[in-house]
C-alpha cells in the first residue's frame, strides 16, 4: 500500500515566483498517475517536492498516511528516474544497480539476487559489467530504471525519462514502462511535457499550467471533458480547434454564428448556451471530429473552407484549412485526393464539439459534466 | 583492392616541418645538457658540439653523494607530495562547497580567491615574510608547504570549478535518493568523476612546486632543508663555475617533471578542456 497525498503544497521560490500553486493531488496505491504540462508549469517542480529534492514552501505530504515534509529523501522509499539517467559514470551497470543497497548496508547475495532479477525484467542482463559510456541511450534508460527497481520503493518517480530517447525508442520505452508497472504493481508518478505520453500511460493525468492543476482525471475522461480551453488543446495530437462564434437565436433556436456559416449545436449544449446569447464564445472541434464531404451539402453545419497545407502520414492525412476568417485543422482518412488551394467542407460533429468562455476560458459545458 | 599511401597535402607538409623544427628546439638543448655533463669545462668550452671523450658516471656519484643533492632531491619531493596532497584535498573541497553547496557569500568567496591569479607571487612575498614570523611556526618545511599549498589555491580551485560546473546536478540528487550523506556524494560520487580535474591540479601544483626558486630561497635558511632548486644555484660559484655538475644537477631536476607529465599528459588535457564540450 502505498498511497501519495498532496495537500495544498505550494513551492515559493526567492523573490516570490510560485512554481506550484496550492497543489492538492492523490494518488492512489498502484496507481500511474501522469504529471502533463508546457515547460515551466510546475510538474517537475512538485515532483521534485514529492522526492524531498525541493522543500515544500505551503502545504502537507503524505506517503502512505505519513506526513513527509521534513523526512530526508532517503527516507521515503521512493526511487527516482532522472530525464539524463543519471547513471554513475565511473561504476558499472552492476555497481550502479547495487549503489543503494550497498549504502543500505543490504546483504551482498540480497544485492546480487535484485540486481540480477532487475536486470531480467529489463533484458540489460548481459550489460552488467559494461560501464555507461559503453551503451546505447535506450540501455541507460533500462539501467537507470533498473536501479529504481532493486530498491523496491513505495512509489516509484519519473521525471521525463523518456525525453532523450528517439522517437521509435521513445515508444518502445513507453510499452516497456508500461509493463513494468503491471508486473511491480507499483505507484508510480511520471512527469512528462509529451501528452501523447501522458495519453496512452497514464491511469491518471494531471495537467498542469502556470503552476496551477488544470485538471485531474482519467486519460479519455480529459480528451472528451476537458474543464477549459487549455486542456482542451493541450490533451490530443493535433490539437483542437477553436473558432471564435457568436451565439445567436433564431426563432427559439440557438445557432453558432462563425460569420461565413451558421452551425446548429447539438440538443445537449442548447441550455448551456442559451445563458451566452448575443455574445461570443470559443467553439473548439477536434480534427478527428471534423467530417469531410466530398460535396458542398445542403444540410446543416456544412462549414466550407479552402485547403491551405496537406500533410498526408500514411493511415491518414492532416489538412490546415481556412474558413473565410479562421485556420484551423482537419484530419481525414487517405481515401480522397486533395490539392492546395481547392475549396472543402466539413461537418463537425455537434455532440463532441465543446465551447469555452471567451473571457474565462472555462467549458461552457463544464456545470452538466461534473454532473456525469 | 591495395591500400595507397596517403599523400599529405601541402598544408600538412608544412606542419609536420614545422613540429619537427619545435621538436628539435626542445631535443637539442636536452641532448646538449646531457652530454655535457660528462665534460670537463675545457672539453665543454673547446668542443661545445661534440660528443663527450667518455662516459664516467664519478661525475653523477660526486654530486648526488658527496654533495648532498640526493638530499636536496628528496626535501622536493618531500615538499610537492605534501603540498600537492594538501592542495588536493583543501581545494576540491572548497570548489566543491563553492559551486555545488548554496550559501550566501560564495560568489564572493569565489572572486576573492580567482583575484589570486592576478597578484604575483613575487609582490606578496615581503608581507608573507612578516605573516609568517608572526605566526611562529618553527618548522621551515610546514611554513614552505603552507605557502605552496596557499598560492596553489586560487588556480586549483579555478580548474576544479569549471570541472564541477559540468557535472549534472541530477547525480548528486540520484545520490541523495540512494541514501547518500553530503560527504559520501563526494567520496564516491564527485571525486572519481573529477580524477581528470585533480590529475591536472596535481600536476600543475607539482610543477609549481618543483621549480620553484625564489619562495624556498627566501623561507629556507637551513642548508639541510634546501630544494633542489637551491641545490643547484650550488653549483655557480662567485668565482668560478663546474659546469658538468651543474648540468648533472639540472638532470636530476628535470627528471620528475618529465616522468610525471609524461605518465599524466593525457589526463592534463582532458582536464583543462573538460567541461567545454557536452559529455
Amino acid at each position: 500500500m502505498a498511497k501519495v497525498e498532496l495537500k495544498g503544497i505550494s513551492k515559493v521560490y526567492e523573490g516570490g515566483v510560485r512554481a506550484v500553486d496550492n497543489a492538492n493531488i492523490t494518488v492512489n496505491d498502484q496507481e500511474f498517475v501522469v504529471f502533463v504540462g508546457p515547460s515551466g508549469c510546475g510538474k517537475s517542480t512538485t515532483l521534485r517536492m514529492v522526492a524531498g529534492l525541493e522543500d515544500i514552501t505551503e502545504g502537507e505530504l503524505f506517503i502512505d498516511g505519513q506526513k513527509m515534509n521534513d523526512v530526508p529523501p532517503k527516507d521515503r522509499n521512493i526511487a527516482m528516474v532522472f530525464q539524463n539517467y543519471a547513471l554513475y559514470p565511473h561504476m558499472t551497470v552492476y555497481d550502479n544497480m547495487a549503489f543503494g543497497l550497498k549504502i543500505k548496508k543490504v546483504d551482498k547475495a540480497e544485492i546480487q539476487r535484485r540486481v540480477d532479477e532487475a536486470a531480467k525484467i529489463l533484458d540489460i542482463d548481459k550489460l552488467l559489467d559494461r560501464k555507461p559510456k559503453a551503451l546505447s541511450g535506450g540501455q541507460r534508460q533500462r539501467v537507470a530504471v533498473g536501479r529504481a527497481i532493486v530498491r523496491h520503493p513505495k512509489v516509484f518517480l519519473f521525471d521525463e525519462p523518456l525525453s532523450n530517447l528517439d522517437a521509435k525508442l521513445r515508444v518502445q520505452m513507453r510499452a516497456e514502462l508500461s509493463g513494468i508497472h503491471t508486473r511491480l504493481k507499483a505507484t508510480m508518478i511520471y512527469v512528462t511535457h509529451d501528452q501523447v505520453e501522458a495519453m496512452t500511460m497514464g491511469d491518471k493525468i494531471v495537467v498542469m499550467k502556470d503552476g496551477k492543476i488544470q485538471q485531474i482525471g482519467a486519460p479519455l475522461y480529459l480528451y472528451n471533458h476537458p474543464i477549459n480551453k487549455f486542456v482542451a488543446g493541450f490533451i490530443g495530437s493535433p490539437p483542437m480547434n477553436f473558432l471564435t462564434v457568436k451565439i445567436i437565436e433564431k426563432s427559439g433556436q440557438i445557432y453558432a454564428d462563425e460569420g461565413s456559416f451558421v452551425l446548429r449545436p447539438a440538443a445537449e449544449h442548447v441550455e448551456a448556451l442559451r445563458k451566452y446569447v448575443g455574445k461570443e464564445v470559443y467553439f473548439g472541434v477536434r480534427p478527428e471530429d471534423l467530417a469531410y464531404t466530398p460535396k458542398a451539402s445542403t444540410s446543416e453545419n456544412d462549414m466550407p473552407t479552402s485547403i491551405m497545407v496537406i500533410e498526408p502520414l500514411g493511415s491518414e492525412i492532416h489538412l490546415y484549412i481556412k474558413t473565410r476568417n479562421q485556420e484551423l485543422i482537419a484530419k481525414t482518412t487517405p481515401n480522397y485526393t486533395f490539392h492546395i488551394g481547392d475549396e472543402a467542407h466539413f461537418n463537425p460533429v455537434m455532440e463532441k464539439a465543446r465551447y469555452f468562455d471567451k473571457e474565462t476560458e472555462l467549458s461552457i459545458l463544464r456545470d452538466q459534466e461534473s454532473d456525469k | 583492392m591495395a591500400n595507397k599511401p596517403k599523400r599529405q597535402s601541402a598544408g600538412g607538409v608544412v606542419a609536420y616541418a614545422f613540429l619537427a623544427l619545435y621538436a628539435l628546439v626542445i631535443i637539442v638543448p636536452l641532448l646538449f645538457i646531457v652530454f655535457s655533463s660528462f665534460k670537463t669545462n675545457e672539453e665543454l668550452f673547446d668542443r661545445p658540439w661534440s660528443l663527450p671523450a667518455k662516459l664516467d658516471f664519478f661525475s653523477y656519484y660526486d654530486v648526488l653523494i658527496n654533495f648532498n643533492l640526493y638530499r636536496y632531491f628528496f626535501n622536493s619531493l618531500f615538499y610537492s607530495a605534501f603540498s600537492v596532497i594538501i592542495s588536493l584535498v583543501v581545494c576540491s573541497m572548497g570548489a566543491y562547497a563553492i559551486i555545488r553547496l548554496k550559501w550566501r557569500l560564495r560568489g564572493l568567496c569565489m572572486g576573492f580567491l580567482l583575484l589570486g591569479l592576478m597578484v604575483p607571487s613575487h609582490a606578496l612575498v615581503v608581507p608573507l615574510y612578516i605573516f609568517i614570523a608572526k605566526l611562529g611556526i618553527s618548522s621551515q618545511r610546514i611554513n614552505l608547504i603552507v605557502i605552496f599549498v596557499a598560492f596553489s589555491v586560487s588556480t586549483s580551485v579555478f580548474i576544479l570549478s569549471g570541472y564541477l560546473k559540468s557535472i549534472p546536478w541530477e547525480l548528486e540528487e540520484a545520490a541523495v535518493i540512494d541514501g547518500c550523506s553530503l560527504y559520501r556524494s563526494f567520496v564516491s560520487i564527485i571525486v572519481p568523476i573529477i580524477t581528470p580535474a585533480l590529475s591536472t591540479v596535481a600536476i600543475f601544483n607539482f610543477l609549481n612546486v618543483w621549480t620553484d626558486f625564489f619562495i624556498s630561497l627566501i623561507f629556507i635558511n637551513d642548508q639541510k632543508q634546501w630544494t633542489i632548486q637551491l641545490g643547484i644555484n650550488m653549483f655557480k660559484g662567485s668565482f668560478a663555475t663546474r659546469y658538468s655538475y651543474l648540468l648533472i644537477a639540472v638532470i636530476l631536476a628535470i627528471i620528475p617533471s618529465v616522468v610525471v607529465y609524461m605518465i599524466f599528459n593525457k589526463k592534463i588535457v582532458a582536464g583543462v578542456t573538460a567541461g567545454a564540450l557536452k559529455a
